[in-house]
């Protein structure tokens, strides 16, 4: 598992939604032009920025957490695996044909679901980046539903924008969102970064 | 200490490299865009750049080809820092003469290091 890839899961038809649906795991993103489908995610303490170009429909979403701190020799630079997460999604819009101008998000998840040895929760630092990132880039939040204690399933429909909440009880949200335990730890320990090429 | 021209149109990208590169103790210059960053190396003439290659106006691939052409940037070290990872992108920053190609997300201290190896 790397800090971001393309999703492979398979879709799916979903009755809830009425609506073949598109699944992304912890640390993935997808994008779509197709309006026929829907991209869903679940979500406990990462978050999920659902972001499309308001003029074509096309859009996408990711699903990511950021790590505890890590001290480089440089300081604190957790939040470029959010950075780097929203990128590889806005890029993925942009090269299928939308416009950065005309682009929406919309953002979901950080729950306190991963138990965190003091300060801060993940899910807190998470919800909070995403909100950060998003203004930063000036790029339009029209809704969110962050934070909280139980974990979410979403369903965004990027031709239209909609995006559907479910929430999980309580009791079932921890064991539901295991995946991302996993994704936390791989994050936390391989760090994972880019590679140098010299040529 | 180093005078380090960092590229990118991710704002929070922008700010994350200028703090690592303070923090390294290096003078940093910023460009949003391939046009901008032409202006700055002209200008400022840095050590050493490090470009992202998806941008607007003018990509990181174009902005090196033509920094290549300036007298500031014929033999200026420049990376580029990137979400691209295809090989026909890499060979065509071979031939427009990029030093190398670093995938995202950096490595602060990967970052640190290049700079201190390369300016």
């Amino acid at each position: 598992m790397t800090a971001v890839a393309s999703s492979v899961a398979e879709n799916y038809f979903e009755p809830k939604v009425n609506s073949w649906v598109a699944p992304v795991l912890p640390g993935s993103y997808l994008v779509t032009e197709n309006p026929d489908i829907a991209v869903t995610t679940l979500l406990g303490s990462c978050v999920a920025a659902c972001v499309r170009d308001t003029a074509t429909g096309i859009g996408g979403l990711n699903h990511f957490l950021l790590p505890d701190d890590d001290h480089s020799r440089s300081g604190d630079f957790s939040a470029r695996y959010g950075v780097h997460a929203m990128e590889v999604l806005i890029n993925e819009i942009l090269k299928r044909g939308g416009n950065r101008r005309t682009l929406e998000a919309k953002a979901f998840g950080g729950s306190n679901v991963i138990e965190t040895g003091g300060g801060s929760g993940i899910g807190i630092r998470n919800a909070e980046f995403v909100q950060r990132y998003l203004q930063t880039e000036g790029i339009k939040l029209t809704a969110t539903d962050l934070g909280g204690p139980r974990a979410r399933r979403i369903y965004f429909f990027p031709n239209t924008g909609r995006v559907t909440v479910q929430r999980l009880p309580a009791s079932e949200s921890r064991t539901a969102t295991k995946s991302e335990v996993e994704l936390k730890t791989v994050v936390q320990k391989a760090c994972p970064t880019g590679k140098v090429e010299l040529f | 200490m180093s005078r380090v021209l960092a590229v990118d149109d991710t704002r929070a990208l922008r700010n994350m490299l200028a703090d690592c590169l303070k923090r390294g103790g290096h003078d940093v210059l910023l460009a949003s865009d391939g046009v901008e960053a032409l202006e700055q190396l002209r200008e400022h003439r840095p050590d050493m750049v490090i470009t992202d290659l998806n941008m607007p106006k003018m990509n990181g691939l174009e902005f090196i080809e033509a920094a290549r052409k300036e007298p500031a940037g014929q033999s200026l070290p420049m990376l580029l820092l990137t979400t691209e990872t295809a090989q026909e992108l890499k060979d065509r920053a071979k031939q427009v003469r990029a030093t190398g190609w670093l995938t995202k997300p950096f490595d602060p201290d990967q970052i640190l290091g290049l700079v201190d190896q390369l300016a």
